[in-house]
């Protein structure tokens, strides 16, 4: 063996290629242009920064921060630090981007089936959302949605409410929450993970299963708390109980609306690359247009919808930065607080720029195993 | 013929509709729920844009009134479609505005594409500067920062699209590129950007490059920011080409240079016509993408549509802020329909027979 393959490689071997000098005379130029003009940045900015004597580098960092951040999953004061008030924005901005990507994801599969609706009326309206809804710019619809419901709705003094337990007007979304110790909530929460893991795990009766724990979970966080926490309204707004706020609310709806006929077009797009002959053999097998969809076309779609469904979510993540327009303390508003307050324009661009990526990079992380499970497994 | 040998007669269109709505009980439900909405929805919207609505600019009549107050449109108009260009001088946006659109019309016909598209497209741009620049033919000077409107809109979509093609088209080349240098920096300029969120890059042009520029240079706002959407535009077409070079089979460059051709022949002569062929349509939505896009300028104070329109609603009409987002989405969504209609005619036209 060994013997062949040295002859071979002493026979066959190609050539070296010639030392192209004009190709790598090339790509040093190209380099020299792009260092040169680093460097000419470099030397403007700490000229420039110097004659305004701001500061540079990430040293404000541990600063008190000194602004307010209005709303938050993330416990925060104004007289905590710089970096405390960027984890603040940029859980703000996952808790924004994440609830827009799940909702869009449900509306997307909606539209996109309706989309090949045998019903004439109902292809129509949805294609006419879709093509309506795409062509309108996202900030005109984060605009318009925050006007409608920061001016439109009622006061605080007389908000539309469900019962006790719902209230909704200008000041956003109140909900009553149950008042739970945290030893109190540990039966509920145990069950809320059990019951769904033991469904999943009845295989043969998940479609029977599955439903009903849901249904038994809701019920357990309604009827096991003693106390609910109501909001309570008054002419100086509502006090009480869980708050989505108006900032919130028009820019997840906005975001669902925008990306989710987005996913629409996916999905149709997806869903009609299937080979016709797929729908003939569920035909042939009498299976119903719904067992079709579940079982034999949806499946084989998620090859072709999955890879720009990642670039979807990655960009549901990033028009979430529109945020700034209506005030929505996401992680853009934070830093163009602090630029504002510090001038340091270069480390909180790069601030932003940096948490983008992380994100960007975490969906691709994410998105590539989920991708990786439906491709067609070749034997 | 055998009566039996007769093809079906066609369904008329009434009994087609009647199948496809009515045809099992699943359909027809759902069909009868749809109908029963949109005739309600069209009713509402008719009874609240047409019969109670108010057509007189006078805000005491509009809250009087239950429906729309359209009143606002004829009050507002001129400010949120011109911004606050000065008064006595509006023809020249509107001039300029019709001069660009009639260049770039022209422009997008295939007959012009080429050398006299690109002359076309830049005697458009050149013109509605000067008219809106003034400074010269006796026109009075107006600051950048007194354009605004409809006319800012075109104005920064077309150039982000005019200079984004060439630069998209040259990094996706550059990311095809054997030379690593070359292939890195072109990559790595794409991902970086594709990455970030436009507004990112729209601070950078406002905050960021005045820094990085020498102090003596003052950048006018608008140029900052138009740089900024070229590049972030030029970025997402480069993948988009990148995709149509890619479809491209290596026979058409063995095929080229077996004729003799240069690289530089190779690529405006073979290459290139099939790779922007394949990516019409892509390339369609990326523009509508683009003007689209253009509305966040507003976010760093620069009074596009969009910005002109939250800078119209003054305290007095603002609860009527509805109608004009109508207004201002309806020329957005004329804008994209006719780039897509576009978009299609020119895939029609170029389909392989």
């Amino acid at each position: 063996m060994t013997t062949v393959e040295s002859a071979s490689s002493a026979i066959a071997a190609p050539p070296k290629p010639p030392l192209n000098l004009r190709s790598l005379a090339l790509q040093a130029l190209a380099l020299a242009i792009v260092v040169a003009i680093g460097a000419w940045l470099v030397h403007n900015a700490t000229a420039n920064l110097a004659a305004r004597n701001i500061a540079s580098g990430f040293g404000f960092l541990g600063d008190t921060a000194g602004f307010a951040i209005s709303e938050g999953v993330l416990p925060y004061e104004p007289s905590d630090s710089y970096a405390r008030a960027f984890a603040a924005g940029v859980a703000n901005t996952l808790r924004a981007a994440l609830p827009a990507v799940a909702l869009a994801t449900l509306l997307g599969l909606v539209l996109g089936i309706a989309q090949i609706s045998r019903n004439a009326l109902v292809r129509l309206l949805s294609r006419g959302v879709v093509d309506i809804v795409r062509n309108v710019p996202l900030l005109v619809q984060v605009l318009l949605w925050y006007f409608a419901l920061t001016e439109l709705l009622p006061g605080t003094d007389m908000p539309l409410h469900v019962d006790e337990v719902i209230f909704l007007s200008k000041e956003g979304l109140q909900l009553a929450v149950p008042e739970l110790t945290a030893s109190q909530a540990v039966v509920p929460l145990a069950l809320t993970v059990v019951l769904p893991w033991l469904a999943w795990l009845a295989k043969p009766w998940r479609r029977l299963t599955l439903p009903a724990t849901l249904l038994a979970v809701v019920a357990v966080w309604l009827l096991w708390p003693d106390s609910w926490q109501h909001p309570q309204p008054s002419a100086f707004g509502i006090s009480g109980g869980a708050t989505l706020s108006p900032e919130w609310l028009a820019l997840v709806i906005a975001l669902t609306q925008y990306s989710g006929v987005y996913c629409a077009e996916i999905v149709r797009a997806g869903l009609q690359a299937v080979p016709r002959g797929q729908w003939e053999a569920t035909h042939a097998l009498s299976l119903t247009r719904g067992q079709a969809l579940r079982q034999v076309i949806i499946p084989q779609s998620l090859r072709v919808i999955v890879p720009p469904y990642t670039s979807l979510v990655m960009n549901t993540i990033k028009n979430s930065s529109l945020a700034v327009a209506i005030g929505y303390p996401d992680i853009v508003s934070a830093a163009t607080t602090a630029l504002n307050q510090n001038g340091q324009a270069i480390e909180c661009i790069a601030i932003i720029a940096a948490v983008y990526l992380a994100l960007n990079l975490l969906t691709a992380l994410v998105m590539g195993i989920v991708n990786a499970r439906v491709q067609l497994k070749e034997r | 013929m055998p009566e039996m040998l007769k093809p079906p007669s066609a369904a008329t269109l009434p009994e087609r509709w009647r199948k496809t709505l009515f045809g099992d009980t699943p359909s027809a439900v759902v069909s009868s729920l749809l109908l029963l909405g949109v005739v309600w929805a069209l009713w509402q919207a008719i009874r609240w844009g047409v019969f109670d609505a108010v057509v007189k600019p006078d805000v005491s009549l509009c809250r009087a009134a239950d429906g729309a107050c359209w009143g606002v449109l004829v009050e507002k108009a001129r400010l949120v479609l011109l911004g606050r260009f000065p008064q006595g001088e509006q023809w020249r946006p509107i001039l300029g505005s019709l001069a660009l659109l009639g260049c770039v019309g022209a422009a997008a016909h295939p007959r012009c594409f080429g050398r006299v598209g690109l002359v076309l497209m830049v005697a458009g741009v050149t013109v509605f500067g000067v008219l809106m620049a003034g400074g010269i033919l006796g026109l009075t000077p107006v600051g950048t920062d007194l354009w605004g409107g409809l006319p800012l809109t075109l104005l920064l979509a077309v150039i982000a699209l005019l200079l984004g093609v060439p630069i998209g088209i040259a990094l996706a080349l550059g990311r095809r590129s054997k030379l690593p240098a070359v292939k890195w920096l072109s990559t790595t300029y794409i991902e970086l950007v594709r990455g970030l969120p436009l507004i990112t890059l729209l601070f950078f042009g406002a905050f960021v490059l005045p820094v990085l520029l020498p102090a003596q240079w003052r950048l006018d706002p608008m140029l900052r920011i138009g740089i900024c959407l070229t590049m972030f535009a030029a970025a997402y077409l480069a993948e988009v080409f990148r995709g149509g070079l890619q479809a491209v089979t290596r026979g058409q460059y063995e095929a080229s240079h077996a004729l003799g051709l240069s690289k530089w022949q190779t690529l405006t002569r073979v290459v290139l016509p099939q790779a922007l062929r394949i990516t019409i349509a892509p390339t369609a939505s990326l523009f509508i993408g683009t003007v689209k896009d253009t509305a966040l300028v507003s976010i760093v104070n620069i009074y596009d549509l969009t910005g002109t329109l939250k800078l119209a609603m003054d305290a007095e009409w603002r609860p009527y802020s509805v109608e004009m987002y109508i207004m201002v989405s309806a020329i957005y969504l004329a804008i994209g329909l006719s780039i897509a209609t576009y978009g299609r005619y020119l895939e029609r036209r170029y389909a392989l027979k």
